[in-house]
Protein backbone atom coordinates (compact mmCIF):
# COMPACT_ATOMS: atom_id res chain seq x y z
CA UNK A 1 0.00 0.00 0.00
CA UNK A 2 1.51 3.34 -1.08
CA UNK A 3 2.27 6.02 1.47
CA UNK A 4 0.09 8.50 -0.42
CA UNK A 5 -2.94 6.15 -0.19
CA UNK A 6 -2.29 5.69 3.54
CA UNK A 7 -2.18 9.44 4.09
CA UNK A 8 -5.38 9.85 2.09
CA UNK A 9 -7.12 7.24 4.22
CA UNK A 10 -6.05 8.96 7.43
CA UNK A 11 -7.34 12.29 6.12
CA UNK A 12 -10.68 10.73 5.14
CA UNK A 13 -10.96 9.04 8.54
CA UNK A 14 -10.32 12.32 10.36
CA UNK A 15 -12.82 14.07 8.11
CA UNK A 16 -15.50 11.48 8.93
CA UNK A 17 -14.85 11.83 12.66
CA UNK A 18 -15.06 15.63 12.42
CA UNK A 19 -18.33 15.58 10.47
CA UNK A 20 -19.91 13.03 12.80
CA UNK A 21 -18.89 14.82 16.01
CA UNK A 22 -20.11 18.15 14.65
CA UNK A 23 -23.42 16.62 13.56
CA UNK A 24 -23.94 15.07 16.99
CA UNK A 25 -23.19 18.36 18.73
CA UNK A 26 -25.54 20.29 16.46
CA UNK A 27 -28.21 17.71 17.26
CA UNK A 28 -28.47 16.66 13.64
CA UNK A 29 -27.48 13.09 14.45
CA UNK A 30 -28.30 10.92 17.43
CA UNK A 31 -25.43 9.30 19.31
CA UNK A 32 -26.83 5.83 18.64
CA UNK A 33 -26.61 6.33 14.88
CA UNK A 34 -23.10 7.81 15.02
CA UNK A 35 -21.46 4.53 16.07
CA UNK A 36 -21.57 2.89 12.64
CA UNK A 37 -19.80 5.86 11.04
CA UNK A 38 -17.21 6.14 13.80
CA UNK A 39 -16.42 2.43 13.47
CA UNK A 40 -15.90 2.91 9.71
CA UNK A 41 -13.52 5.80 10.42
CA UNK A 42 -11.68 3.70 12.99
CA UNK A 43 -11.34 0.82 10.53
CA UNK A 44 -9.90 3.18 7.89
CA UNK A 45 -7.42 4.48 10.46
CA UNK A 46 -6.29 1.00 11.48
CA UNK A 47 -5.80 -0.04 7.86
CA UNK A 48 -3.82 3.11 7.12
CA UNK A 49 -1.57 2.77 10.18
CA UNK A 50 -1.16 -1.01 10.04
CA UNK A 51 -1.52 -2.18 6.40
CA UNK A 52 -0.26 -5.57 7.55
CA UNK A 53 -3.70 -6.27 8.98
CA UNK A 54 -5.27 -6.23 5.53
CA UNK A 55 -2.58 -8.43 4.04
CA UNK A 56 -3.01 -10.86 6.92
CA UNK A 57 -6.81 -10.89 6.43
CA UNK A 58 -6.31 -11.54 2.69
CA UNK A 59 -4.25 -14.57 3.55
CA UNK A 60 -7.00 -15.95 5.79
CA UNK A 61 -9.94 -15.26 3.46
CA UNK A 62 -8.20 -16.22 0.22
CA UNK A 63 -8.87 -12.84 -1.42
CA UNK A 64 -6.05 -11.99 -3.82
CA UNK A 65 -5.46 -8.28 -3.41
CA UNK A 66 -5.91 -6.05 -0.33
CA UNK A 67 -7.96 -3.54 -2.34
CA UNK A 68 -10.55 -6.20 -3.18
CA UNK A 69 -10.87 -7.05 0.48
CA UNK A 70 -11.44 -3.40 1.38
CA UNK A 71 -14.06 -3.02 -1.37
CA UNK A 72 -15.85 -6.17 -0.27
CA UNK A 73 -16.01 -5.11 3.35
CA UNK A 74 -16.99 -1.59 2.37
CA UNK A 75 -19.92 -2.85 0.30
CA UNK A 76 -21.03 -5.29 3.00
CA UNK A 77 -21.01 -2.59 5.66
CA UNK A 78 -22.97 -0.19 3.43
CA UNK A 79 -25.55 -2.94 2.74
CA UNK A 80 -25.85 -3.55 6.45
CA UNK A 81 -26.35 0.13 7.21
CA UNK A 82 -28.98 0.59 4.49
CA UNK A 83 -30.85 -2.51 5.68
CA UNK A 84 -30.83 -1.14 9.19
CA UNK A 85 -32.15 2.15 7.85
CA UNK A 86 -35.09 0.51 6.04
CA UNK A 87 -35.96 -1.29 9.28
CA UNK A 88 -35.86 2.04 11.07
CA UNK A 89 -37.93 3.67 8.33
CA UNK A 90 -40.64 1.00 8.63
CA UNK A 91 -40.75 1.40 12.39
CA UNK A 92 -41.14 5.15 12.04
CA UNK A 93 -43.87 4.75 9.41
CA UNK A 94 -45.79 2.53 11.86
CA UNK A 95 -45.37 5.09 14.60
CA UNK A 96 -46.53 7.95 12.37
CA UNK A 97 -49.60 5.89 11.41
CA UNK A 98 -50.47 5.26 15.06
CA UNK A 99 -49.85 8.92 15.95
CA UNK A 100 -52.13 10.06 13.13
CA UNK A 101 -54.88 7.68 14.24
CA UNK A 102 -54.77 8.61 17.91
CA UNK A 103 -54.48 12.32 17.13
CA UNK A 104 -57.42 12.18 14.71
CA UNK A 105 -59.62 10.35 17.22
CA UNK A 106 -58.66 12.82 19.96
CA UNK A 107 -59.54 15.72 17.68
CA UNK A 108 -62.86 14.05 16.88
CA UNK A 109 -63.62 13.79 20.62
CA UNK A 110 -62.76 17.45 21.13
CA UNK A 111 -65.00 18.58 18.24
CA UNK A 112 -67.84 16.51 19.65
CA UNK A 113 -67.32 18.13 23.05
CA UNK A 114 -67.34 21.62 21.52
CA UNK A 115 -70.52 20.85 19.58
CA UNK A 116 -72.20 19.69 22.77
CA UNK A 117 -71.16 22.87 24.54
CA UNK A 118 -72.51 25.13 21.78
CA UNK A 119 -75.80 23.22 21.83
CA UNK A 120 -75.99 23.69 25.60
CA UNK A 121 -75.26 27.41 25.28
CA UNK A 122 -78.14 27.99 22.88
CA UNK B 1 -75.33 -5.62 21.17
CA UNK B 2 -73.64 -2.42 20.07
CA UNK B 3 -72.44 -2.41 16.49
CA UNK B 4 -70.19 0.16 14.83
CA UNK B 5 -70.21 0.53 11.06
CA UNK B 6 -66.78 1.69 9.90
CA UNK B 7 -67.07 3.69 6.67
CA UNK B 8 -63.63 4.44 5.24
CA UNK B 9 -63.99 7.32 2.76
CA UNK B 10 -61.36 8.74 0.45
CA UNK B 11 -62.74 11.35 -1.95
CA UNK B 12 -66.28 9.97 -1.78
CA UNK B 13 -68.13 13.31 -2.02
CA UNK B 14 -70.58 11.89 -4.58
CA UNK B 15 -71.68 8.92 -2.53
CA UNK B 16 -70.96 9.44 1.16
CA UNK B 17 -74.16 11.33 1.94
CA UNK B 18 -76.49 8.81 0.26
CA UNK B 19 -74.62 5.91 1.92
CA UNK B 20 -75.05 7.46 5.37
CA UNK B 21 -78.70 8.32 4.68
CA UNK B 22 -79.28 4.68 3.72
CA UNK B 23 -77.80 3.58 7.04
CA UNK B 24 -79.84 6.11 8.99
CA UNK B 25 -83.14 5.20 7.39
CA UNK B 26 -82.69 1.41 7.17
CA UNK B 27 -84.53 -0.94 9.51
CA UNK B 28 -81.85 -2.42 11.69
CA UNK B 29 -81.88 -6.08 12.79
CA UNK B 30 -83.55 -6.70 16.15
CA UNK B 31 -81.30 -6.56 19.18
CA UNK B 32 -78.60 -4.55 17.42
CA UNK B 33 -77.86 -0.97 18.35
CA UNK B 34 -76.13 0.28 15.21
CA UNK B 35 -73.87 3.35 15.04
CA UNK B 36 -71.67 4.44 12.20
CA UNK B 37 -68.44 6.41 11.89
CA UNK B 38 -67.07 7.77 8.64
CA UNK B 39 -63.28 7.69 8.56
CA UNK B 40 -62.31 10.46 6.17
CA UNK B 41 -58.84 9.46 4.98
CA UNK B 42 -57.52 12.93 4.26
CA UNK B 43 -59.82 13.47 1.27
CA UNK B 44 -58.87 16.33 -1.02
CA UNK B 45 -62.46 16.84 -2.17
CA UNK B 46 -65.41 18.12 -0.17
CA UNK B 47 -66.06 14.88 1.77
CA UNK B 48 -65.20 16.55 5.06
CA UNK B 49 -67.38 19.61 4.38
CA UNK B 50 -70.34 17.45 3.39
CA UNK B 51 -69.97 15.44 6.59
CA UNK B 52 -69.82 18.56 8.75
CA UNK B 53 -72.78 20.31 7.10
CA UNK B 54 -74.97 17.23 7.42
CA UNK B 55 -73.90 16.38 10.97
CA UNK B 56 -72.44 13.06 9.88
CA UNK B 57 -70.28 11.47 12.54
CA UNK B 58 -66.87 11.67 10.89
CA UNK B 59 -63.34 11.10 12.13
CA UNK B 60 -61.11 13.07 9.77
CA UNK B 61 -57.56 11.77 9.65
CA UNK B 62 -55.09 14.63 9.87
CA UNK B 63 -53.21 13.12 6.93
CA UNK B 64 -53.87 10.41 4.36
CA UNK B 65 -53.00 6.94 5.67
CA UNK B 66 -54.32 4.65 2.94
CA UNK B 67 -57.18 2.20 3.30
CA UNK B 68 -55.46 -0.01 5.90
CA UNK B 69 -54.65 2.83 8.27
CA UNK B 70 -58.13 4.32 7.83
CA UNK B 71 -59.97 1.08 8.58
CA UNK B 72 -57.69 0.47 11.55
CA UNK B 73 -58.67 3.87 12.95
CA UNK B 74 -62.25 2.62 12.90
CA UNK B 75 -61.29 -0.55 14.76
CA UNK B 76 -59.32 1.50 17.29
CA UNK B 77 -62.32 3.78 17.84
CA UNK B 78 -64.62 0.75 18.21
CA UNK B 79 -62.22 -0.77 20.76
CA UNK B 80 -61.99 2.49 22.75
CA UNK B 81 -65.77 2.99 22.74
CA UNK B 82 -66.51 -0.56 23.84
CA UNK B 83 -68.45 -1.75 20.81
CA UNK B 84 -69.26 -5.48 20.67
CA UNK B 85 -69.06 -5.74 16.89
CA UNK B 86 -67.31 -3.64 14.25
CA UNK B 87 -68.40 -3.87 10.62
CA UNK B 88 -66.42 -2.58 7.66
CA UNK B 89 -68.82 -0.90 5.27
CA UNK B 90 -67.72 0.87 2.09
CA UNK B 91 -68.53 4.55 1.77
CA UNK B 92 -69.16 4.25 -1.97
CA UNK B 93 -72.51 2.49 -1.78
CA UNK B 94 -71.31 -0.98 -2.83
CA UNK B 95 -72.53 -2.76 0.27
CA UNK B 96 -76.18 -3.48 1.04
CA UNK B 97 -77.12 -2.39 4.56
CA UNK B 98 -79.90 -4.99 4.56
CA UNK B 99 -77.26 -7.75 4.62
CA UNK B 100 -76.05 -6.51 8.01
CA UNK B 101 -78.27 -8.91 9.95
CA UNK B 102 -76.99 -11.94 8.03
CA UNK B 103 -73.40 -10.77 8.38
CA UNK B 104 -73.50 -10.23 12.14
CA UNK B 105 -75.78 -13.15 13.08
CA UNK B 106 -73.00 -15.79 13.45
CA UNK B 107 -71.04 -13.44 15.73
CA UNK B 108 -74.11 -12.57 17.82
CA UNK B 109 -74.84 -16.29 18.15
CA UNK B 110 -71.26 -16.92 19.26
CA UNK B 111 -70.59 -19.28 16.35
CA UNK B 112 -67.55 -17.41 15.13
CA UNK B 113 -65.34 -14.36 15.76
CA UNK B 114 -65.23 -12.84 12.28
CA UNK B 115 -67.45 -12.96 9.21
CA UNK B 116 -66.71 -12.16 5.58
CA UNK B 117 -69.57 -10.96 3.39
CA UNK B 118 -69.36 -12.90 0.16
CA UNK B 119 -70.55 -12.09 -3.35
CA UNK B 120 -69.93 -15.63 -4.55
CA UNK B 121 -71.60 -17.98 -2.08
CA UNK B 122 -74.99 -17.89 -3.79
CA UNK B 123 -76.64 -15.94 -6.58
CA UNK B 124 -78.42 -13.45 -4.35
CA UNK B 125 -75.87 -10.74 -5.11
CA UNK B 126 -76.49 -8.42 -8.03
CA UNK B 127 -72.75 -7.76 -8.23
CA UNK B 128 -70.88 -8.89 -11.34
CA UNK B 129 -67.13 -8.49 -11.62
CA UNK B 130 -64.74 -8.74 -14.57
CA UNK B 131 -63.10 -12.00 -15.63
CA UNK B 132 -59.64 -10.80 -14.57
CA UNK B 133 -60.89 -9.79 -11.19
CA UNK B 134 -62.47 -13.20 -10.70
CA UNK B 135 -59.22 -14.94 -11.71
CA UNK B 136 -57.28 -12.81 -9.22
CA UNK B 137 -59.74 -13.47 -6.40
CA UNK B 138 -59.78 -17.22 -7.15
CA UNK B 139 -55.98 -17.29 -7.10
CA UNK B 140 -55.81 -15.51 -3.73
CA UNK B 141 -58.54 -17.75 -2.36
CA UNK B 142 -56.61 -20.87 -3.40
CA UNK B 143 -53.40 -19.49 -1.94
CA UNK B 144 -55.05 -18.81 1.40
CA UNK B 145 -56.65 -22.25 1.37
CA UNK B 146 -53.28 -23.86 0.65
CA UNK B 147 -51.57 -22.00 3.50
CA UNK B 148 -54.25 -22.06 6.19
CA UNK B 149 -56.48 -25.00 5.19
CA UNK B 150 -59.57 -22.80 5.26
CA UNK B 151 -61.68 -21.91 2.26
CA UNK B 152 -62.89 -18.34 1.84
CA UNK B 153 -64.26 -17.61 -1.64
CA UNK B 154 -64.49 -13.82 -1.59
CA UNK B 155 -61.14 -12.97 -0.01
CA UNK B 156 -61.09 -9.34 -1.18
CA UNK B 157 -64.53 -8.51 0.16
CA UNK B 158 -64.52 -5.31 2.20
CA UNK B 159 -67.86 -6.07 3.87
CA UNK B 160 -66.78 -7.81 7.05
CA UNK B 161 -67.77 -8.01 10.68
CA UNK B 162 -65.51 -8.51 13.70
CA UNK B 163 -66.46 -9.56 17.21
CA UNK B 164 -64.96 -7.92 20.28
CA UNK B 165 -61.78 -10.02 20.49
CA UNK B 166 -61.01 -9.65 16.78
CA UNK B 167 -61.67 -5.93 16.71
CA UNK B 168 -59.27 -5.45 19.59
CA UNK B 169 -56.69 -7.49 17.73
CA UNK B 170 -57.21 -5.54 14.49
CA UNK B 171 -57.02 -2.20 16.32
CA UNK B 172 -53.40 -3.07 17.04
CA UNK B 173 -52.45 -5.23 14.05
CA UNK B 174 -53.78 -4.26 10.66
CA UNK B 175 -52.01 -4.59 7.30
CA UNK B 176 -51.13 -1.37 5.52
CA UNK B 177 -52.39 -1.51 1.94
CA UNK B 178 -54.85 -3.83 0.18
CA UNK B 179 -55.35 -5.39 3.59
CA UNK B 180 -58.29 -7.78 3.18
CA UNK B 181 -56.63 -11.06 2.10
CA UNK B 182 -53.61 -10.56 4.34
CA UNK B 183 -55.70 -9.87 7.43
CA UNK B 184 -57.64 -13.11 6.84
CA UNK B 185 -54.43 -15.15 7.02
CA UNK B 186 -53.40 -13.19 10.09
CA UNK B 187 -56.73 -13.94 11.83
CA UNK B 188 -56.64 -17.64 10.90
CA UNK B 189 -53.10 -17.81 12.33
CA UNK B 190 -54.33 -16.23 15.56
CA UNK B 191 -56.82 -19.06 15.84
CA UNK B 192 -59.96 -16.96 15.32
CA UNK B 193 -63.02 -18.65 13.83
CA UNK B 194 -64.00 -17.13 10.49
CA UNK B 195 -67.22 -17.70 8.55
CA UNK B 196 -68.23 -16.61 5.09
CA UNK B 197 -71.77 -15.30 4.74
CA UNK B 198 -73.63 -14.55 1.49
CA UNK B 199 -74.42 -10.83 1.20
CA UNK B 200 -75.71 -8.51 -1.47
CA UNK B 201 -73.43 -5.98 -3.14
CA UNK B 202 -74.13 -3.39 -5.81
CA UNK B 203 -72.03 -2.00 -8.61
CA UNK B 204 -70.20 1.12 -7.53
CA UNK B 205 -72.58 4.05 -7.75
CA UNK B 206 -69.79 6.62 -7.92
CA UNK B 207 -66.10 7.21 -7.25
CA UNK B 208 -63.31 5.08 -8.62
CA UNK B 209 -61.99 1.66 -7.62
CA UNK B 210 -58.77 1.87 -5.65
CA UNK B 211 -57.22 -0.79 -7.90
CA UNK B 212 -56.48 0.35 -11.45
CA UNK B 213 -55.68 -2.27 -14.13
CA UNK B 214 -52.05 -1.17 -14.41
CA UNK B 215 -51.47 -1.65 -10.75
CA UNK B 216 -53.14 -5.03 -10.45
CA UNK B 217 -50.03 -7.05 -11.36
CA UNK B 218 -48.00 -5.21 -8.73
CA UNK B 219 -50.91 -5.69 -6.35
CA UNK B 220 -50.87 -9.47 -6.92
CA UNK B 221 -47.15 -9.74 -6.21
CA UNK B 222 -47.41 -7.60 -3.13
CA UNK B 223 -50.42 -9.41 -1.70
CA UNK B 224 -48.86 -12.81 -2.43
CA UNK B 225 -45.71 -11.79 -0.57
CA UNK B 226 -47.74 -10.36 2.31
CA UNK B 227 -49.82 -13.55 2.55
CA UNK B 228 -46.73 -15.77 2.50
CA UNK B 229 -45.09 -13.70 5.25
CA UNK B 230 -48.27 -13.70 7.34
CA UNK B 231 -48.57 -17.47 6.95
CA UNK B 232 -45.05 -17.96 8.30
CA UNK B 233 -45.53 -15.75 11.31
CA UNK B 234 -46.18 -17.32 14.66
CA UNK B 235 -49.30 -16.26 16.50
CA UNK B 236 -48.93 -13.47 19.00
CA UNK B 237 -50.31 -13.27 22.53
CA UNK B 238 -53.78 -11.69 22.72
CA UNK B 239 -53.67 -7.99 21.89
CA UNK B 240 -54.00 -5.39 24.60
CA UNK B 241 -54.62 -1.73 24.06
CA UNK B 242 -51.73 0.29 25.44
CA UNK B 243 -52.02 3.16 27.88
CA UNK B 244 -51.24 5.60 25.10
CA UNK B 245 -54.34 4.68 23.09
CA UNK B 246 -56.77 4.14 25.96
CA UNK B 247 -56.66 7.64 27.36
Amino acid sequence: MSTLLRIEMIVIALLIVTIIVRSVNRKKLRIQYSFAWLIIAAALMVIALFPGVVVWLCGITGIETPSNLIYLFGILILLLISFYQTVLLSKQADRITRLTQVLSIERFYREQQEQKETVNDE
Amino acid sequence: MRVLLILPAYNEEETILSTVRQIQTADMPLGLEVDYAVINDGSSDSTQRICRENHIRCISLVQNLGIGGAVQTGYLYAALEGYDIAVQFDGDGQHDIYSLGALTAPIVAGECDFTVGSRFLDNSSTFRSSVFRRIGINYLSSLIRLLTGHKIADVTSGYRAAGRRVLEHLALNYPVDYPEPESLVQLFKQGFRIQEVPVNMFQRSGGRSSISPLRSIYYMFKVTLAILCAAMRRSEPPARLGESEAS
